[in-house]
């Protein structure tokens, strides 16, 4: 396959059919509902991606919850921003700004165990969420500077005379280059660029005195450089497009992609000036992302898996319910365990977070959390048991129900509620619903 | 338009916008239903004279050992309704957010329609079911759930009689006037009908029984036509039915003794209480509970006012060991609590502290216990050089008091979200030498304000200033928060919290700010008694207090008491109305009008109270309470 | 029923299926019985963290020195209370379930254990534990958390657990993975559909891909685990008379979960309250009494389950106290403290020698052992990984455990 960003062309290979919307809209957001789906399949691909970069939230309950953050972080209460920042990704019309966000979370992984202080957290949130489908630049200055990285990588103790080098270690290794890519002196000389670099009051501060003004080597080049000039080289380091790259491939295509599609999307960024918006429209577009190979590819992240019941089923989940099941399958937002993030896949399940997993999905559908077989039945028009069936399997598994568990479905008896109950908890509980 | 059937006002009243099924959507319908019933007892209802009239407790069978009587309660009803409508209850947005929950419309559409078959209305028909005189007794019954008895004494035995027969024509309990062989039988001349394996009922005499096991509805009515084997031939119901007043709107009894026997043989009671506070509070009351003789409690109405009175009579008197819960003294207060500025709420709890401290591995559970003495230690440890349980707890001479004032915001720069009330605990001390105590005191204050500070920066939260004042000649140790914008090291630069200088705004824009800044503690010895309070402020106003007060005595000796301002609770709540909305979209995954319309439901009930007042007495073998509440009168 | 757990992972990864073999529920339950055999191959640590700092000289108390009673005038342990050791050391009084323990040569008291230039904040201190480093600023995970990142061997188990209230430890915190904890073990029950998904996640699917056979894998393998696990619990779980207090409880889980075969290697928990600043007697004698009958019992729990072997317990706090008494009859922060190893693994008695009261370092016990010598050991000789890239330096290793 030699070009893997050209547009996808819906074909007998690859049609565009409910399989491939779900996987779209799954891989761009989170498991849809019905409605979200039908939309999609009549749309077509380009104008569903093209609704997926929209810059309106149109959902009522999410503008509304928006507007709670500042009240919640002045409360100094982390569990209950975790609760709200899910409930939002539940509601908002916009999962591809959503899961963008968690992605930069989770490159820039920041933990409020070290930062303790909510309000720089919901600031870090903010920062990320404005510039979650920008240019990579900007974003990258922006966490420079961002009060909570500051406190986060030990900004507060690079001073002049006495560089500390945390933030430039990762800023290299972490955030934009990876290993290999940079030298010691790289690292030691970059930091310099940002001393000074400080938060008071939970605002960025430049402390002039504690600058060092003096000459740096970075990357072969020199000047007085400050903080700027070291983010500005480094987005323009080619290593940085293909670190990008590679970490957006992981997200949106394939756990483990091939190089020649990771050397594709990194020129398409180099190209662009590092801009994730259009490297993503792009790529979201591409035959790359349709790929037969990369269908169910992904083991999903416990967001993913939460908020996607959530929003599939349409359910009322309270936000310290919500909170509380994503930390338990080990992803507890605003504190990843290292400034690496989540590692992700295979890394997120284990005896112990697959049967918290299993007994989410078999919940999900109980009436406590709002689930109502009647309404949906009715508004469905899901009057019989093989409709019933049907409906299950295409909202669970995109239609795409292996013969094993379609022999499962077929031997489940019942009154027509109780079937569509159970047919969705048995497909739920599917190792394929595991994957997105 | 539809208008909701099952509770209209006599006048109706054509309100706008109370469409059921509405956009705002009523949470819960429970807490509503409660305050229609708390509401239906503002009214005075007459003293019925139960002379020659029938006796419901006749029915019961001395298996029963427990047994509840509501008097009058179609009359309770009536007045709840002219209540009701006097308080133009159809217009508020409470029963708009009532009727807008699908259940309760269901109910009322589901009774108006039997009522209107048998020829009532919806309150009649209510009414003929609570009846004259309507008693329910339990029985302990194999495998799990008591066995129930409900007699039902009518007014008018018509209206009952033509509510019953809508009832078993539509249920086909009786089929062309016969009754159905299958799902009844005659015991002598009663026919008892069973309407299914735990419904069954009978017309007797005067009265309606309704049960849910045929063996007690069998000897109840036996034990009727025999005049013998009855619950009120028991002496020990005699006596709890002398202590009930004549006017008492209901009342109830329970053996404890039986009932007590009964639960010992499915599940041993603990000696001790878990929990180490309340354990240490009321381990007497557990004991009493524990051996209890017999439970009388009765419900009294009085024009805006209800009062609950309940006493727990025991065998067993008090174990040496317990000695320290009955509290004889005087109750040492000589200044009202209420009369503070923004009163919210006050508890006084009189105990011979330092002997409980010292019998605690008796009354308590051995964690229990080992919590205490960690709390304690924690004291000693905060409060420096004096010791808790040693040097502080044998001093402490009566009742200590907890105050709770409500507190203003306004003007502040820093506000907290949620806004907490103030507190001020009152401890009176029996002093050899007040000067050289209230020193010790003073740097134990000063201590512990000093150790919560280091606690504070180390976890790079905000601490306080401390300083040293005098007011009305008292001296007090008091903390606060640094302003905004000063320049005191102790602002510290963590985010979020006041900026050191230079880099704050113009310091007058209020801010929120987290749940600590409720809390500015001080301290001080006023009179013979030590109050530390978490403002300073509410000390200044105890100070005002004690030192002027006229010999006030506001609680009667020896006795426990809670009591609480509805109108100033009402008052903290909608101060944190957001806040609770807030909460309640995160909790319940609501929208905004929803959740406004949980909240307001919550606060328009409350808004009915005035105040709430809880006493208890203990005694060597007994535990006496009496709840009394009041409603708000329109002025109020 | 023979079959092992590996080779049942190993055919649920081949496709073939043990669990749908024709079974509905019952049968799926029934099945556990191949799984009741626990694997003896295996090796548990439990780690008990005393949380506050432990009195180390009340504990094992020195009590033929002099300096002892002279430091500890209202707190010492007289003579003859002490539960006597050696002819130097002696168990608080409290303590009997360690003294029965130590008669049978299941305890080793090492004393004397600390780290150079002690810490004071509870929190560093407990970090510097946490980390094995003494500059715990600079690490992202715990010791353990790289013991679980090390370990390649069965990647559907958990390596490590915490069962607690309140946050994952430090020490737990892995680069890689994410260590469950959890409140008791109804966390880790069996999804209320098991009947209805068990056959389906189960069934083979000849195309899956490597990915989704693994996701398979580790949902049959945790649906077996909890249905053990359920089983045991219906069977009555507590083969030994625990005390009713918290840390006993949750040594009882911990013994059910390692009965239940549930895979950790590490198990982890805690006990508070050991910051006696004030009235310490009061405090300390209940919280040693919780410890020692805990353990004990723990211990009689799993030798009736035949599991005692296999299991080594350690406990540490995050310093002792002072050596002198304050002035509120209690002791303030100190440094270096005895350690317990638990289990008939341990070599028994007591390593290291009495502490010197006369040679104090800011009034203060002087470190004889570090305490990752100790961890060195626990590390190489117990759970058998590579000490050195756990603790990032070679440390000689302490001598604990039974040839």
């Amino acid at each position: 396959m030699s070009d893997w960003l050209a547009p996808y062309e819906p074909s007998a290979d690859t049609p565009w059919n409910r399989r491939a919307a779900a996987h779209l809209l799954r891989r761009a957001g989170f498991c849809s509902g019905e409605d979200e789906l039908r939309e999609a399949l009549d749309a077509g691909p380009q104008a569903t991606v093209a609704r997926l970069f929209d810059a309106e939230e149109r959902s009522a309950r999410c503008r509304e919850l928006d507007a709670l953050g500042e009240a919640l972080a002045a409360r100094g209460d982390v569990g209950a921003l975790r609760g709200w920042w899910l409930l939002r990704m539940r509601h908002t019309s916009r999962p591809l700004h959503a899961r963008m966000t968690v992605f930069w979370h989770n490159h820039f992984a920041t933990s409020f165990d070290k930062v303790r202080d909510a309000r720089m957290m919901a600031q870090q949130l903010g920062t990320l969420e404005r510039h979650a489908l920008g240019k990579f630049e900007p974003l990258l200055l922006a966490m420079a500077q961002d009060p909570a990285m500051i406190v986060w990588l030990d900004g507060q103790q690079n001073v002049k005379g006495r560089p500390n080098e945390n933030f430039a270690r990762e800023l290299f290794e972490l955030f934009t280059l990876g290993v290999g890519n940079y030298t010691e002196r790289d690292i030691r000389e970059a930091a310099r660029g940002f001393t000074g670099w400080q938060q008071r009051g939970g605002r960025f501060h430049f402390a002039r005195a504690e600058h060092d003004g003096g000459e740096k080597s970075v990357f072969g080049r020199s000047g007085p450089f400050g903080g700027e000039d070291v983010v500005r080289l480094t987005v323009a380091q080619p290593a940085c497009a293909t670190f990008v790259a590679t970490k957006l491939l992981r997200e949106f295509v394939c756990p483990e992609p091939p190089d020649d599609l990771i050397d594709a999307l990194a020129k398409r960024l180099v190209e662009n000036g590092c801009d994730v918006r259009d490297a993503l429209q792009t790529l979201l577009l591409s035959r790359a992302m349709f790929d037969r190979r990369w269908y169910r590819a992904r083991i999903k992240s416990p967001v993913e898996l939460v908020v996607g019941l959530a929003r599939s089923l349409n359910l009322q989940v309270p936000a310290q319910r919500f909170e509380s099941a994503v930390a338990q399958m080990g992803q507890r937002l605003l504190e990843p365990p290292s400034v690496k993030g989540w590692d992700g896949h295979r890394a997120w399940l284990n005896s112990a977070t697959m049967l918290v997993r299993l007994n989410a999905a078999a919940r999900a559908v109980d009436p406590e959390l709002g689930f109502d077989p009647a309404a949906l039945r009715t508004k469905l028009d899901l009057g019989t048991r093989e409709r019933v069936i049907a409906f299950c399997g295409n909202l669970a598994l995109d239609g795409d129900v292996p013969d094993v568990l379609r022999a499962s479905l077929a031997g489940l008896n019942g009154e027509l509620d109780d079937l569509l109950r159970s047919g969705l908890r048995l497909l739920l509980s599917s190792p394929e619903y595991q994957m997105a | 338009m539809l208008r909701p059937v099952a509770l209209p006002a006599p006048r109706m009243r054509r309100a706008a916008g109370n469409q059921p099924g509405a956009s705002s959507p009523a949470g819960s319908a429970r807490p509503v239903v409660l305050a229609i019933v708390a509401a239906a007892l503002l009214r005075q209802i007459a003293a019925v004279s139960f002379a020659g009239a029938l006796e419901t407790s006749a029915y019961l069978p001395d298996r029963v050992v427990a047994a509840a009587t509501l008097r009058d309660g179609d009359r309770q009803l009536r007045a709840l309704r002219e209540f009701l409508d006097e308080a133009g209850f159809v217009d508020s947005p409470l029963y708009r957010n009532l009727v807008a929950n699908p259940g309760v419309l269901q109910a009322q559409i589901g009774l108006a329609g039997m009522a209107a078959t048998a020829g009532l209305d919806p309150w009649g028909a209510a009414g003929a079911v609570l009846g004259r005189e309507l008693t329910i007794g339990l029985a302990p019954r194999a495998g799990g759930k008591p066995a129930a008895l409900l007699v039902i004494a009518p007014r008018e035995a018509a209206a009952l009689d033509r509510l019953l027969s809508v009832v078993h024509s539509m249920t086909g309990l009786v089929v062309d006037g016969q009754p159905d062989p299958g799902r009844s039988e005659k015991l002598g001349d009663v026919v008892v009908f069973h309407a299914h394996a735990e419904l069954h009922h009978c017309r007797v005499d005067d009265a309606l029984l309704v049960a849910n096991d045929t063996d007690l509805l069998r000897a109840a009515l036996e034990a009727k036509r025999r005049g013998d084997g009855r619950l009120c031939d028991l002496a020990a119901w005699r006596r709890a039915r002398e202590r009930v007043p004549r006017d008492a709107a209901a009342w109830v009894f329970v053996d404890a003794k039986r009932l007590l026997a009964e639960i010992g043989e499915r599940r041993e009671l603990p000696a001790q209480l878990p929990n180490p506070l309340g354990g240490f509070l009321f381990g007497g009351w557990w004991h009493t509970l524990r051996t209890a003789e017999q439970v009388v409690a009765w419900l009294e109405l009085a024009p805006r006012e209800l009062r609950l009175a309940a006493s727990v009579e025991s065998t067993a008197p008090l174990p040496q060991t317990h000695r320290g819960y009955v509290w004889n003294g005087d109750a040492g207060l000589n200044w009202d609590a209420t009369k503070l500025p923004a009163y919210l709420s006050e508890v006084v709890v009189g105990r011979d502290w330092s002997a409980l401290f010292a019998e605690r591995e008796a009354l308590l559970t051995l964690p229990a216990a080992g919590d205490l003495v960690n709390f304690s230690n924690t004291m000693t440890t905060l409060m420096g050089q004096l010791d808790f349980a040693d040097g502080l707890l044998p001093v402490v001479n009566g009742p200590v008091r907890l105050i709770l004032t409500r507190q203003d915001f306004s003007g502040r720069e820093l506000i907290p979200t949620p806004k907490l009330p103030a507190f001020a605990l009152i401890v009176p001390l029996k002093l050899a030498d007040p000067v050289e105590f209230g020193r010790r005191l003073q740097s134990a204050s000063q201590m512990a304000l000093t150790l919560i500070n280091a606690d504070a920066m180390q976890k790079n939260e905000p601490a306080f200033l401390l300083d040293v004042d005098r007011y009305r000649d008292v001296r007090m140790v008091y903390a606060e928060y640094p302003r905004e914008g000063s320049s005191s090291m102790m602002a510290g630069p963590a985010g979020g919290e006041p900026m050191p200088a230079g880099s704050a705004p113009a310091a007058t824009q209020p801010r929120a700010v987290g749940v600590r800044y409720n809390f500015a503690p001080a301290a001080a010895v006023v009179k013979d008694t030590y109050v530390v309070a978490t403002s300073r402020k509410l000390l200044e106003a105890i100070i005002d207090r004690a030192l002027v007060s006229p010999g006030e005595a506001p609680v009667a000796a020896g006795r426990d008491c809670w009591r609480v301002s509805l109108r100033e609770l009402v008052a903290v709540l909608r101060d944190n109305r957001e806040e609770m909305v807030i909460q309640n979209m995160l909790a319940k995954d609501h929208a905004r009008a929803a959740a406004e319309g949980e909240i307001d439901t919550l606060l328009g009930l409350l808004d009915f109270g005035h105040s709430a007042e809880l006493t208890a007495r203990t005694a060597e073998k007994s535990v006496e309470a009496t709840l009394t509440l009041r409603f708000r009168t329109p002025q109020d | 029923m023979t079959t092992t757990r590996r080779e049942f992972l190993a055919h649920g990864a081949a496709g073939a299926s043990l669990l749908a073999t024709g079974l509905s529920l019952p049968g799926f339950l029934a099945r556990t019985a191949w799984a009741a055999e626990p694997r003896r191959d295996s090796r548990v640590l439990v780690v008990v963290q005393l949380t506050g700092g432990n009195d180390g000289l009340n504990c094992v108390v020195p009590f033929r020195d002099d300096a002892y009673h002279r430091a500890r005038p209202t707190l010492r342990v007289p003579e003859n209370r002490a539960l006597r050791l050696t002819d130097e050391l002696a168990l608080h009084p409290e303590m009997s379930g360690f003294k029965r323990l130590f008669d049978e040569g299941w305890l080793s008291v090492v004393t004397n254990v600390g780290y150079p230039n002690p810490d004071r904040s509870h929190f560093r201190s407990m970090d510097i534990w946490h980390t094995a480093l003494l500059e715990p600023e600079r690490a992202a995970d715990g010791w353990l958390g790289r013991v679980v990142d090390a370990d390649t061997s069965d990647p559907t188990r958990p390596t490590a657990l915490h069962l607690d209230d309140g946050a994952l430890p430090l020490a737990l915190k892995s680069r890689r993975h994410a260590v469950p904890s959890i409140r008791d073990v109804d966390a880790l029950a069996l999804p209320r559909s098991a009947e209805q998904v068990a056959a389906a996640l189960d069934a083979p699917r000849p195309s899956a891909s490597d990915d989704l056979l693994y996701v398979q894998r580790v949902a049959v393998a945790s649906c077996a685990n909890a249905a053990r696990l359920a089983s045991l619990k219906h069977e009555g779980d507590a083969h030994a008379a625990y005390p009713a207090n918290g840390l006993g409880n949750r040594l009882r889980q911990i013994a059910r979960l390692i009965a239940a075969d549930f895979g950790p290697r590490v198990y982890y928990t805690t006990l508070g309250g050991f910051d006696t600043h004030a009235r310490q007697a009061l405090a300390h004698g209940p919280l040693l009494r919780e410890l020692a009958e805990s353990v004990a019992a723990f211990y009689a729990d799993l030798r009736a389950r035949r599991l005692a072997e296999r299991v080594l317990l350690l406990t540490f706090s995050e310093f002792g106290r002072r050596v002198a008494e304050n002035g509120s009859q209690g002791t303030d922060h100190g440094a270096a403290a005895p350690m317990f190893l638990a289990g008939p693994a341990c070599r028994p008695g007591v390593a290291g020698k009495p502490p010197d009261l006369v040679n104090l370092v800011d009034g203060d016990v002087r470190h004889a052992l570090d305490f990752r010598q100790v961890y060195a050991c626990v590390l190489e000789d117990w759970l058998r990984v590579d000490a050195r890239a756990i603790l990032g330096a070679q440390y000689a290793r302490a001598d604990l455990l039974r040839d």
